[in-house]
């Protein structure tokens, strides 16, 4: 029997404030696990703490909430358990980035077979309001009055830098593509970062509008296809990347720049994913930056083939009658 | 019943260590009873030939059961002026000086800060019997042919000294020549080395000095010599087998944890999965992930490495998952003396945590009852559902001893709780137990997690009656785990004793030669030695209420007399010490009477 969405929605009444973008997250993310044929019965939903780590408890499936930013390190665990399960970490950007910063990269560079969804919000929603390693430089929050004066923490940047096999971008507002990267998420082998841009509506809204208002998104998001050119401003293309002499270059297409010259990407090439995930103005990417393959984090079992009783006995021994 | 103390001192880069295992497996192996004690610096290669990169390797072999390493020694051997400055006040008045030549030469004395024209050797004749041995001659002279350089020579004189204390000790010298045979490889220059010491120690100069000790087998069966080490990796081992579930060892390099993870690491992949972590936070939650997919977490730490574990086991309180962490304890606090041992981390193990969070804490007393406490530590974790905490320390990790060992069919069953669908995750067995249903489990998802939990569901309940229900449930499950003991062992019982001696850990050894030495002497005491810290054993409370005295020793400030007046709200008289090292017989006997 095929399973919906609705199966894998738990009976645990869900808490986030009336307008969360988590909600749509939830939605897009339970889709998925229908539409990709999970198994409830060996899907593990890992998190920490946090407005996004709430999330196991509304999908019907296994799941851990676990410690503020331990949840690479709990997965970690379960893989190296029972390989078999499909495990899931969600977690957000305070959760991620600052308390968990090390098990993250550690996650990434070891290349342990889970996706991570980071929901970034670039704000501590969960305690009310504090500016969080992705808050913008000036942001004025509850610890912030005066505005932030951290410089903040790009997770695309920070996950390649850290050794991560697949990178991607996606926001709540966009349900199609969230689903298509959810999707592909699962479907890559190691480590799978995928960034999803969340407003909270409550502490920081609107930090994401210029990306995910239908208005203003075609003029700053540039949506990434292997083998497709960079382009962006409409249903007709008006703007395009270019690799110049690796530097990205906003180019307008037009007689002196045209579609051919405009930059192909290529999710294989690393250090193009880095010049993607380092556009930090106006201009953004969305989808897979990156993806390459890499053995999976992975510890054999091999259930007694040496007896306990030689393990015991190993090395020099005597007998005394 | 004979025995003999031997205290081994060098540079930190002289072998001393290894000098010393070879020494006690040859011993053992010949059937006597084997007691150690090390003494490093911190440091990997501290200043040469300086009083603080002295290594120190002390051993003790007897004709019969012994249980402690000895206090002063009959012989020092001291590979230079600094490890007899920093020793000699440890060698018997009239003992024996063995002393390498060259290595009280003026540069010696000058690294060792002594005046030039100190002469040592002579002063420590007015004291001891000196035996003087040129080392250096002798084994630059053994590998004359060797073509190596004369620094890459010098490094077998740790096995010149071995061929000279085997041949003291009538140790059996064909056997080893075969062990060290295999330890090198077929690398023959230090077998020649080996060889060059018997010889000399036979043939020529120490006729006078050679002690014979008779063989007696003190049990009968099967033996290895074994560290704490060595042994809480096998008794993971066995455990995992007796589970028969994966194992996952999670954990941080830290002195003086490491070498359990280094055990561990050869025995993968039967039995364990070893997984090196990022960090003591990773370690621990990593190993509650396996605990939680279905396997059996264990992780290890040493002082500062449980302080930062301590938010993982409050998950593992809270999700009621079984785990084992065993806490390797050393000097502190902070890095502390990371190298030297004390028992100073009884209060952090029993109360070191947020909100209402007991859990069973274990502690072995010896290398080989570490592997008993190891075992028994799973079986508690999984049978009662809770992270355990076991405390070894400095002094039993590194110590070695002989080992009987275990018939498969004398281990202790392991058994998990019941574990299929169907059941609230949170429901409770007779002894307090909820069931054990593992990812993958068809029809059995659930989520459990930091938050408070509903009796029965489990579903996060912010309920003030809930709260306490559940609190309540957690301490009564974690007393009931003493269901799982055996009976409580008093391990010295004397006519008409009104003291009992209460002691825990490694000092075992010290306090059962102490109150053996007592009772020889007429004075009357019981001994009873704590395997179990929490919950307590359940006849202890009625059985120490029958003495006037209760007298409790332990290495740190006072933390056990701490706790069992909390728990009994009684007196009792608290024989302490926080030097970094062991107790001595010798001291024990003058702290109390």
């Amino acid at each position: 029997m095929e399973l919906t969405a609705k199966d894998f929605q738990s009976a645990e009444e869900v808490r986030w404030c009336p307008g969360c973008g988590d909600y749509s997250i939830l939605k897009q993310f339970t889709e998925v696990l229908a539409s990709t044929g999970a198994d409830p019965n060996r899907t593990v939903v890992v998190s920490g703490i946090g407005c996004s780590s709430r999330l196991p408890y509304y999908v019907d499936s296994y799941g851990i909430h676990s410690l503020h930013g331990r949840a690479p390190a709990v997965a970690t665990g379960i893989k190296l358990a029972n390989p078999d399960l499909d495990v899931w970490i969600i977690t957000g950007d305070g959760d991620a980035l600052s308390i968990g910063g090390n098990h993250l990269i550690h996650a990434l560079r070891r290349n342990l077979n889970v996706p991570i969804l980071l929901f970034n919000n670039e704000i501590y929603g969960l305690t009310k309001g504090q500016f969080s390693p992705t808050s913008k430089e000036g942001q004025v929050t509850k610890s912030t009055p005066r505005g932030s004066v951290d410089h903040p923490l790009n997770p695309l940047t920070l996950a390649l830098g850290a050794g991560a096999t697949w990178v991607a971008r996606s926001m709540d507002r966009n349900p199609a593509h969230l689903r298509d990267q959810l999707a592909k998420s699962q479907a890559h082998q190691g480590s799978a970062l995928l960034e999803i841009y969340q407003n909270c509506n409550v502490f920081h809204d609107g930090a994401f509008e210029v990306w995910t208002d239908k208005s203003t998104q075609a003029l700053h998001s540039v949506f990434l296809e292997a083998g497709k050119p960079l382009v962006w401003g409409g249903t007709e293309p008006t703007h395009a990347l270019a690799w110049n002499g690796g530097r990205p270059e906003i180019r307008e297409l037009g007689s002196e720049f045209s579609l051919a010259d405009a930059w192909v990407h290529d999710p294989s090439d690393r250090l193009k994913a880095f010049a993607l995930a380092a556009l930090e103005g106006p201009l953004r990417p969305f989808g897979v930056l990156y993806a390459a393959e890499r053995p999976v984090f992975a510890a054999s079992h091999q259930a007694g083939t040496r007896p306990l009783h030689d393990v015991l006995h190993s090395g020099r021994t005597w007998t005394v009658e | 019943m004979r025995s003999v103390v031997v205290l081994l001192a060098g540079d930190s880069g002289d072998g001393i260590q290894l000098l010393g295992g070879q020494i006690v497996r040859a011993a053992a192996q010949s059937g006597r009873d084997v007691r150690t004690l090390s003494d490093f610096p911190a440091e990997i290669r501290a200043p040469q030939g300086t009083v603080s990169g002295v290594s120190g390797f002390q051993f003790r072999i007897a004709s019969d059961a012994i249980h402690d390493p000895g206090a002063r020694a009959d012989c020092l051997v001291a590979f230079n002026a600094a490890a007899y400055t920093k020793y000699a006040g440890q060698l018997k008045p009239g003992g024996l000086l063995l002393a390498a030549t060259e290595g009280f030469d003026a540069r010696s004395l000058a690294l060792a800060k002594l005046p030039a024209d100190a002469d040592l050797l002579a002063s420590a004749r007015e004291r001891f019997r000196v035996l003087e041995v040129p080392v250096k001659d002798l084994t630059l002279g053994a590998l004359a042919e060797v073509s190596l350089g004369q620094r890459d020579k010098m490094r077998a004189r740790n096995m010149l000294v071995l061929g000279i204390l085997t041949w003291m000790y009538s140790m059996p010298a064909a056997d080893l020549e075969i062990e060290l045979r295999a330890l090198f490889r077929g690398d023959e220059t230090n077998i020649l080395a080996y060889k060059a010491g018997l010889n000399f120690a036979e043939t020529l100069e120490v006729q006078d000095y050679r002690v014979e000790l008779e063989q007696q087998g003190v049990e009968r069966g099967t033996f290895k010599t074994i560290n704490g080490s060595h042994a809480v990796a096998l008794g993971l081992a066995a455990a995992a087998h007796q589970l028969g579930r994966p194992m996952l060892y999670s954990s941080y390099p830290i002195t003086p944890a490491s070498d359990i993870l280094h055990e561990l690491a050869k025995l993968q992949p039967e039995y364990v999965t070893v997984f090196q972590a990022e960090d003591e936070i990773a370690a621990v939650t990593s190993a509650l992930g396996a605990s939680f997919a279905g396997g059996i977490g264990v992780t290890a730490s040493s002082g500062p490495g449980l302080s930062l574990k301590a938010e993982g086991l409050g998950l593992a309180v809270m999700t009621e998952l079984p785990l084992v962490l065993i806490d390797v304890q050393r000097g502190g606090p902070s890095t502390g003396l990371p190298t030297k041992t004390e028992q100073s981390d009884l209060t952090q193990a029993l109360h070191g945590r947020h909100g209402e969070a007991p859990l069973p804490v274990l502690a072995a007393r010896s290398a080989a009852d570490a592997f008993d406490t190891t075992l028994l530590a799973v079986k508690i974790a999984v049978e009662c559902m809770t992270p355990v905490i076991v405390l070894s320390d400095a002094y039993i990790a590194g110590s070695a001893q002989p080992w009987r060992i275990p018939d498969i069919g004398e281990l202790p069953s392991i058994t998990p709780p019941r574990g299929s669908a169907g059941e609230e995750p949170y429901a409770r067995d007779a002894h307090g137990v909820r069931p054990w249903v593992t990812p993958g489990t068809p029809g059995g998802a659930h989520r459990i997690g930091g938050l408070e939990g509903e009796v029965g569901t489990g579903r996060i309940s912010y309920e003030p009656a809930n709260h306490q229900a559940m609190v309540t449930a957690r301490a009564a499950k974690v007393q009931a785990a003493s269901r799982l003991y055996g009976p409580l062992e008093v391990v010295q019982r004397c006519p008409g004793a009104d003291t009992l001696v209460l002691a825990w850990g490694s000092t075992y050894g010290a306090v059962r030669s102490d109150v053996e030495r007592r009772a020889a002497a007429g004075q009357n005491v019981d001994y009873i030695h704590l395997r179990h810290m929490h919950p307590l054993h359940p006849d202890l409370k009625a059985t120490a209420e029958r003495y006037r005295r209760v007298v409790v020793v332990e290495m740190n400030e006072g933390q056990l007399a701490h706790h069992l007046q909390g728990e009994w709200a009684c007196r009792v008289e608290s024989v302490c010490k926080t030097t970094g090292q062991p107790f001595t017989t010798e001291e024990l006997a003058e702290l109390w009477n």
